[in-house]
């Protein structure tokens, strides 16, 4: 985690290698359809399954893309 | 009817007029202690065993109550704070967060790394109003 790689099955074995918009819906506390409006807007990383309707994710793209959205504060901020 | 009824032979409960007929226990072979047993009630070694073996690892805890990502309600029930106090945490680098947007989420165990690494308050607890009179 700390060096930017993670050990998906031993940190994470709850989550599988691939989800689908339900699946990645309760792992990010939200619902389906800001999932699927984040993947239109091309924000999340997707990918169609063979029959092309339905959305799936694969677990190290999204934890890629979580990474990579790391917050970063405001080094001005004083509390 | 019990053996020692039908043969006439006395025994435990049907020495006791009130009781003859009652269902005699069977007897007891060494295996099975009895709720009075003095081993079983002496025997703390074993039971410190089956509480040692029992014992959770509180990081296993948390990872089993706690979802992968977390939000900012969960890390503040997780830590025993407020929601005010987590995104005070996050603002002053003390907690890595994640924007997702407007809120942030929390990747469980550096959540936990973090708590992790908080060291003890050794300050002696101060009252809640100091000012007050107590009268």
């Amino acid at each position: 985690m700390r060096g930017g790689t993670i050990d998906y099955e031993r940190w994470y074995p709850e989550v599988p290698a691939v989800l689908d918009t339900k699946q990645l819906a309760v792992l990010l506390n939200t619902n389906e359809q800001i999932v699927r409006a984040w993947v239109w807007e091309g924000i999340i990383p997707a990918h169609r399954t063979p029959g092309g309707r339905k959305l799936a994710f694969l677990r190290h793209e999204i934890f890629e893309w979580l990474l990579a959205n790391r917050y970063q504060p405001d080094p001005d901020h004083t509390s | 009817m019990s053996l020692a009824l039908r043969k006439g032979l006395p025994s435990a409960t049907s020495a006791h007029g009130a009781n003859a007929g009652v269902w005699d226990p069977p007897p007891r072979d060494g295996l099975i202690p009895a709720v009075g047993d003095v081993r079983l009630l002496n025997d703390h070694q074993h039971l410190l065993e089956i509480v040692r073996t029992h014992e959770k690892n509180p990081v296993d805890e948390l990872r089993r109550l706690y979802p992968p990502l977390l939000t900012t309600a969960h890390v503040a029930e997780m830590m025993h704070s407020t929601i005010g106090d987590v995104r005070d945490k996050v603002h002053r680098r003390e907690l890595p967060a994640l924007r997702w947007g407007q809120q942030y989420r929390f990747f469980r165990d550096e959540v936990i790394d973090a708590l992790s690494r908080v060291e003890p308050d050794n300050d002696e607890e101060t009252p809640d109003h100091p000012e007050r009179d107590e009268t």
